[in-house]
Formats: C-alpha cells, structure tokens, sequence
C-alpha cells in the first residue's frame, strides 16, 4: 500500500517534471521572452554596445553607491556560478545528438530572448529588493512578487520552491557528480570529495554574502578562462573545419533533413526543440534564480544591473556554450553518435592537457554551482522562515554535500529538479504583470532620470 | 529681541524700523566670515564696527550685506564711545541711497567669502586710484577682506571691483581651502548634456562654501577639460556623473577617474 502511495507520488512528480521541462513550457519560456524584448524596445539588441560598455567595459570598478553589498560584477558571477555548469558542456553535446548542428542556431535564437527576461530579472530583483537598517538586502522573484504584484503567497510559493530546489540540483546533483568524476578519473573515495564539499560549503557560506561574492568573483573568471584555453587548444587542433563547422549551423537550421550524424534525419521540431531547450534551460533566464544574486549588487540604478543580466546570458550561452558547439562540431565526432560525455571527451581527442584539465574544470563549474545555490537557497528559506533560518539552512546544506557524495538520491533529484522548474510558473507571471515596471525604469534611464525605490 | 536675516529685512529698511520706534540697543549681524555690530540710542545711529571699518564706513559695508542673519537686542550695553554723529534722518537718505549704489553693481557676488584672481584678459583700462589698492590686495584675500582692508571706503572699493569684474580683468575664485577631488565617472543617458551630476552630501559641502551658480570644472588624465553645471544626486558617492555624449567629448570611459574642481564662472563650458 506504501509502495503503491509512493509510486503515486512519484508518478506525479514525473508528470508535473515533464510538464515544467517540456515543449510546451519553452514555448511560454520565449513568449515571455519576446514580450519582455518588445516592452524594452529590444534593448539586447538596440543597446547592446551600450550594455557591454556598461558592463565588461566598466569591469575594473569598484563598488558604485546606494543600497546593496556587493559589487555588480560580484552579483553576477554568483549568478554565473549557479547557471554554468555541465549543461554548458555536456548538455550542449546532449542537443547536438539530438538535434544536429542546426539545434545551435536556434540555440542561439532562445538565448537572444532570454536576454530581455534576464534583463527584467535583475532590474526588478534591485528595484524591489528589501534594504535593512544594516546595509544588508535582500531580494529576488519573491521580493518583487510580494513587493511589486502585492501577492505574498505567490511569492513564497517561488520561495518554497527554490529552497527545496536548492537542496537536490544545486547540491546533491553537483556533488554526486564530482565525486562520481573524481573517484573514476583520479580514485578518490566519493566520501573524501562529499567531506570535502561540506566544508568549502560550510566555510564559504559561514562568511554571508560579502565571503560567497568573493569566492565566485575568483572563482567564475578562473573557470571560464580555464575552459575557454581548453576548447581554444581543441579548436586549435580542428582548425581545418572549423569554417565547416559555422557553416553546419546555419545550413542545417532551416534544413528538414539535417539531423543525428548527417545520415538519420531527425524532424525540425526536434532540432528547434534540442537548441531552443538548451538555449533556455543552459542561462536559467525565466526561472528566476539568479534574480537572487543580482539583487546584492550596489548600483545606482536597477537598470544598471538588468544589463549584468544581459551579459550574463551572453557569456553563458553566447559565448560558452558556443565553444563547446564548435569544439564538437569541428571535431565531428559527434556523427558517430554515442553518450554525451563520451562523444564530448572524444571531441577534444588527443589534447592530453585537456583530458587532464576537464576534471578541474568541472570541480569548478561544481563547486561554484553548490556556492550560488546554497545561497539562492538561504535568501528563500529567510523570506519564508525570518533570519534565525540562516544558520540551521548552512549547516542542512553542509551536511547534505557531505551525503551526495556517497550517492544518488534519486527521488530527491527528481524532486528538486521539478521544484527548479515550478520556479518558473510564478517567475513568468510576475515578469509579465510587471513588465510595465520594467519598461518605465528603462526608459527612465535612458532619458537620465534618476532612480526612486518604491516605498 | 528682533531677530532676522537681511535677505529679508535690509539694512536700511531695518534702521528706518529700529529709528521710527526710538530704540536703543545693538544690532549685531553675522555673515559666515565676520560679525558687525550697529549700535543705536534712542533711535539714532550711534556707533558701528565690522572688522577693520568704524563709523559710516562700517555702515556702508554692512548695507552691502544681501544676506546674513542679525539679531537686536536692547539689553546689550553701547559702546562708551559713539563713532556716528550724523543727523538721523541724513544717516537714514544716505544708507537708502548707499542700498541703490550697492543695489546696481550688477557682477559683485553675493557671497563675500570667494576671492577674486587676476585673468589673461589683454587689452587696455584705466585704472583708477581705487582699482590700484584693489588689485593690490587681491592675493589670498577673499572679497570680504579687501572691502575691510581697504583704504578707500568700502562702497567705492566693490564699485572698482564690480567695474574689474564686469571688463573681464578680474574673475571670481573659489575659496583656497576648495580642494581639486578626484571621482569616478558615471556615466548617465539622455538628452541632458553639459550637467555634471555629484552625490548631494558632496554638493551640499561646496553649497555652504560657494555662492550659487557655481559650476564643475572635470578634467580627464589627459588634460581634456570641460566645465558644466553641477547638480545633486542621491546615492553616488565618490562618483561624477556625465552624460555618455560629454564622457565620449573627454574622450574617457566609465570608471576613469576625473579631477573635479567647483569653479564660479562657466568659462570653457
């Protein structure tokens, strides 16, 4: 009988996870995306030089003033820590399989639209954000749920999700993964690497915001270095077809037959479907988590930060998951077929270095993951439960590292990566009714007014 | 007790009041660098002193005061000795007719506190006797203090430096203590150029310091310079910031950092 319940249960969560996940999601996904662009005035696209100058191009200053504790560049490397990962890697390899080269462009496609829906993510995470006699802040989707639509209980549902997401994607996922890699590439014993991860989590997070933004601020650009000299050195040895391998992108997008090795064609739903998903998915645009970071940071304005989210889109999927694509491609191992990781390690061929650098790589991409998390996890365990939480959710999440690491928890996978996705359901409503916000912040930034906080 | 400001009560208008209701006592006035003080007996002036300056040249100097606060009071004892022996009602005509002159010179600031510098102007101007002891005084002192220090009465003194200023040949300058500061550049978007926005605690420093307008001289590390108008913004701190279109003019970026300067005059804007 508990057996049947159980089954129920997880039949359940099965199918609300297919639904989160599914076709019909993304499509809402890039709706709201869309919608977001035209009430910005497409503003990824008609500012972009603005953005970069903004962002990259102002990257050696320090903080600006106002409210929040930690640099925007900060904000968003916590925010990048958290959305880069093996998705980026092995996930890109995943919806090249699935949906050939072409599934980049439309890859590329969803990526160009999520921009809009991180840039109102992060405008109204420091619009609405909650400042505290201290300096301290806080905010994110439940803040500008509660704060902006005036629906508390929306807001928490969001809170509640994110927290229990936090628990299963963002840390057991992140070090079952890492022990799995370092225990079958260099043999150590997953409860080494699980011990371990508690205590760079317990560490980190026992510092508050100010410690975790300095982790990823070293952190996030060593990772991105690191992996951006690895493909380089890959693309480097595949030189050859590396025109190729642009071209098979923008042939194959538009092309019904192009698909799985060039030889069984897969339909272009599938394709739109494999790059359009990872386009989403890879940048978590629209699931509201980095909205969490973001909201940290000290600016002058929310707009200023709404172009961090632009470019955190940018180097995520623009940027990043394009060199995985094009070290794939231009490997053309991929046409054989096979496991993502094995098709993915097969593309860097013979690049010792590389072999030898991908573990490491992935450890960070791991470890900056686990931080970020454990940290959008606490800010929605403190909206639900007050300050005192803080403390008892560290030393949960502490624990539960320690715990990945000797298994794979499955139903909590399943569980939390349902949660992750549920995030968006409120995440979306809020950036749709409160899209009029956004749109009057920019055009009250581009026209030099300066920014009131609501009361 | 009457208490005030000049701005709202001037001096002549305040000495026909105190004259009308017979009153005897001290009016002392306080602008930021100095105190005046007018005694008057039964409704006469009877004595005056600011600074260096007694008797009618005081008054003089004090009816050129646009603002300042003052009290009255009528418990303070007078001087032993009077300095002012004038009939009252031709002290009265004379300081009505000292407010007009004051009144007309159109380039004197109101605020005596900043100094004034020679300029590159070429050309030529006769100098009057006047003009010489001004220009005499001019290093370090700020316009209050060559009103006091100078021989020639106080009223012809701001009438040859009103006359200096108005042919170019001499130009307001900020107090020495002003210092050069070095902010970060912001930049803001819009149509506004030409406006250098500060933090409002940093602007409300160099308000109590400077007589309005003043305006903001930003030089890049390459020496291009521009000067705009300033204004308060919440929440900048250590920041200066430019429209987008007049940080490209310095040819500089977000987050260089410019050398500011609060100037009296918009020469070079």
């Amino acid at each position: 009988m508990e057996g049947a319940c159980e089954m129920n249960v997880l039949d359940w969560i099965n199918r609300i996870n297919g639904w989160v996940w599914g076709f019909e999601m993304m499509l809402v996904f890039l709706a709201v995306g869309l919608y977001l662009s035209f009430r910005t005035g497409f503003i990824q696209f008609t500012r972009f030089g603005v953005i970069l100058r903004e962002t990259l191009g102002a990257i050696r200053e320090r903080t600006l003033g106002s409210g929040g504790e930690i640099s925007p560049f900060q904000a968003t490397m916590i925010a990048l820590g958290a959305t880069l990962g093996s998705g980026n890697i092995v996930g890109v390899t995943s919806a090249i399989l699935i949906g050939g080269p072409g599934a980049i462009f439309w890859m590329w496609v969803a990526a160009l639209v999520g921009m809009a829906t991180k840039f109102a993510e992060a405008t109204l995470a420091v619009h609405y954000r909650q400042q505290f006699a201290d300096g301290s802040v806080s905010g994110g989707p439940m803040y500008y749920i509660a704060r902006g639509l005036g629906l508390s209980w929306l807001g928490a549902l969001f809170a509640i999700f994110a927290a229990i997401a936090a628990f299963g994607i963002g840390n057991v996922v992140q070090v079952s993964a890492l022990s799995g890699a370092l225990s079958n590439n260099l043999g150590v014993p997953p409860a080494w690497t699980g011990l371990f991860a508690a205590l760079v989590v317990a560490f980190v997070l026992a510092g508050g915001v100010r410690r975790i933004a300095r982790f990823a601020q070293a952190l996030v650009p060593l990772m991105i270095a690191l992996y951006l000299l690895v493909a380089t050195a890959a693309l480097v040895v595949n030189a050859q077809n590396l025109g190729a391998a642009f071209l098979s992108i923008f042939q194959s997008a538009f092309n019904l037959q192009a698909g799985f090795g060039g030889a069984v064609g897969v339909a272009m739903i599938e394709m739109i479907r494999a790059g359009v998903g990872r386009g989403i998915f890879s940048n978590e645009a629209g699931l509201g988590s980095a909205a969490i970071a973001h909201a940290q940071a000290q600016v002058d304005h929310p707009v200023r930060q709404g172009f961090w989210g632009v470019v955190e889109v940018f180097l995520d999927t623009i940027v990043i998951n394009t060199f995985t694509a094009l070290v794939v491609l231009s490997a053309g191992s991929w046409m054989t077929g096979g496991l993502a990781f094995d098709v993915l390690m097969g593309s860097f061929g013979t690049l010792g270095a590389a072999k030898a650098l991908m573990p490491i790589v992935l450890s960070l991409f791991v470890f900056t993951t686990l931080i970020s998390w454990a940290f959008y996890g606490e800010e929605s365990a403190v909206f639900l439960f007050g300050e005192g939480i803080r403390w008892p959710y560290r030393l949960a999440f502490a624990v539960l590292a320690f715990v990945g690491g000797l298994g794979s928890f499955g139903a909590l996978v399943k569980v939390s990566d349902t949660m992750n996705g549920l995030m968006a359901v409120p995440n979306l409503i809020a950036l749709v009714l409160l899209a009029g916000v956004v749109a009057k912040l920019t055009r009250g930034f581009f026209s030099g007014e300066p920014w009131t906080p609501p009361k | 007790m009457l208490k005030g400001n000049l701005s709202e009560f001037p001096l002549g208008t305040l000495m026909q009041t105190l004259a009308a209701a017979g009153r005897s006592g001290v009016l002392v006035v306080s602008p930021p660098w100095t105190e005046g003080r007018v005694a008057l007996k039964d409704g006469a002036l009877y004595a005056a002193e600011i600074g260096l300056r007694r008797g009618w040249a005081a008054i003089e100097l004090l009816a050129g005061l646009r603002r300042a606060p003052f009290v009255f009071d009528d418990r303070v004892a007078l001087p032993a000795e009077a300095n002012l022996t004038l009939p009252l009602e031709t002290a009265l005509a004379r300081l009505l007719a000292v407010g007009d002159r004051w009144a007309g010179l159109a380039h004197l600031p109101g605020d005596w506190q900043v100094g004034v510098e020679l300029t590159r102007k070429s050309g030529e101007l006769k100098l009057t006797p006047v003009m010489l002891q001004v220009l005499g005084l001019l290093e370090g002192r700020s316009i209050g203090q060559i009103l006091e220090e100078a021989e020639a009465p106080p009223l012809e003194v701001a009438e040859a430096l009103d006359h200096l200023l108005a042919e170019g040949v001499l130009r307001l300058s900020t107090p020495a203590q002003m210092q050069a500061e070095e902010l970060v550049a912001l930049s803001f978007y819009g149509k506004e150029t030409g406006v250098a926005y500060v933090d409002a605690a940093l602007y409300a420093g160099w308000q109590k310091m400077l007589p309005q307008p003043f305006f903001l001289r930003v030089r890049s590390p390459r020496g291009a310079e521009q000067v705009f108008e300033v204004r308060p913004r919440n929440d900048i701190p250590g920041r200066v910031m430019l429209n987008d279109r007049d940080l490209r003019k310095l040819r500089v970026a977000r987050g260089v950092k410019l050398t500011v300067q609060p100037e009296l005059s918009a020469e070079g804007s």
